[in-house]
């Protein structure tokens, strides 16, 4: 019985890498043939609910805040990220693509932003994967739309990843230390 | 009576081995004139790493038509029909992942994207009742109309 079992596997695996094989060599001999690895983001469209909240864009000035407001940063970003540099007193809030972020990760941005007397938040992720510097994630857009969608108010993303920030003078910190 | 009985098990056994052959050569056929286009049905599903997106594109269809084709001739059929319930594993986890995430996708399982068809949980039961089939040909013998029944008599009379 086991030894079946072990052949048919087997067989199942010379199938496949035999399917493989062929599938690559096609490939590579059609003209319309793709790369066997990219590099270069699919330009996909696969809108998650039907809803017509939206973010609005921080601008510079939204940034730095002001005298009379108080600011709370949340960096969407994966968290091996984060720890490599934040805005300094930002919350890291790993946004997943393709679950969103969780309910108590929205509690949590409440509870902060209400023990802060915070009057903006600003979502800020782009994400540049080191494996592929070519490829870029913006998880700050669907953060701060998820953000607004839970009625939570003063919410703005930022278009642009650490540079941008940097840019605009706010002090980074490179280490999670008590940051989160 | 045994004989009947036996007639009409290797019926059903042929008769869906076909179903399922056809299905995935029917499935494959646009992925494969289409890699680009199925490459980004791939990528829609947000599943895998970027890096693999494209040998997933590339190399699933061409499994797909090989098993296709060896369950219509019956060699190797339960190795083909345990890589259907392979593939069946992966498709309903990756379109559970979808519908979890509330993700409007066309499924990409066949010519769907000229359809136009938005996936639901229907392809759940579908997907699932493909994998029940497939685990059956892998549990029960090859049956008399199979390359791999000729083969094994062969071997027994030589």
């Amino acid at each position: 019985m086991l030894r079946t079992v072990l052949v048919v596997v087997l067989q199942a695996a010379i199938v496949t890498a035999a399917s493989a094989g062929v599938a690559v060599a096609t490939n590579l001999a059609r003209p319309d043939g793709i790369p066997l690895v990219t590099d270069v983001e699919y330009d996909i469209f696969a809108p998650c609910r039907d809803s017509e909240a939206d973010s609005e864009a921080a601008s510079a000035a939204d940034l730095l805040g002001s005298a009379h407001e108080v600011v709370l940063y949340v960096d969407a970003r994966p968290t091996e990220a984060y720890a490599q540099e934040h805005v300094d007193g930002a919350i890291n809030i790993p946004y997943s693509a393709l679950f969103g972020a969780s309910e108590q990760d929205i509690a949590m941005i409440k509870e902060q932003a209400s023990a802060k007397k915070a009057t903006r938040i600003i979502v800020y992720g782009v994400f540049q994967d080191p494996a592929s510097p070519q490829q870029k994630v913006d998880f700050a857009k669907p953060l701060a739309l998820q953000l607004v969608e839970s009625e939570i108010k003063g919410v703005k993303h930022l278009e642009g990843g650490m540079e941008e920030l940097k840019k605009s003078g706010i002090k980074t910190v490179k280490e999670s230390v008590g940051a989160n | 009576m045994a004989i009947r009985k036996d007639l009409i098990k290797d019926g059903v056994s042929t008769a869906i081995r076909l179903a399922l052959a056809v299905t995935f050569i029917w499935a494959c056929i646009h992925k494969i004139y289409n890699p680009y286009e199925f490459g980004l049905q791939v990528a829609t599903y947000q599943i895998l790493p970027l890096s693999l997106v494209n040998l997933q594109a590339i190399i699933l269809p061409w499994v797909e038509l090989v098993v296709g084709l060896l369950l219509i001739v019956g060699f190797l059929t339960r190795a083909s029909a345990l890589l259907t319930c392979g593939m069946n594993v992966m498709f309903i986890v990756a379109i559970a992942m979808a519908l979890a995430a509330d993700l409007h996708l066309q499924c990409g399982c066949f010519a769907s994207a000229e359809a136009g068809e938005e996936m639901d949980a229907n392809l759940l039961v579908r997907d699932a009742i493909f994998l029940v089939l497939g685990a059956a040909i892998v549990y029960m013998r090859p049956d008399r109309f199979t390359l791999d029944h000729l083969l094994a008599r062969r071997r027994q009379n030589a």
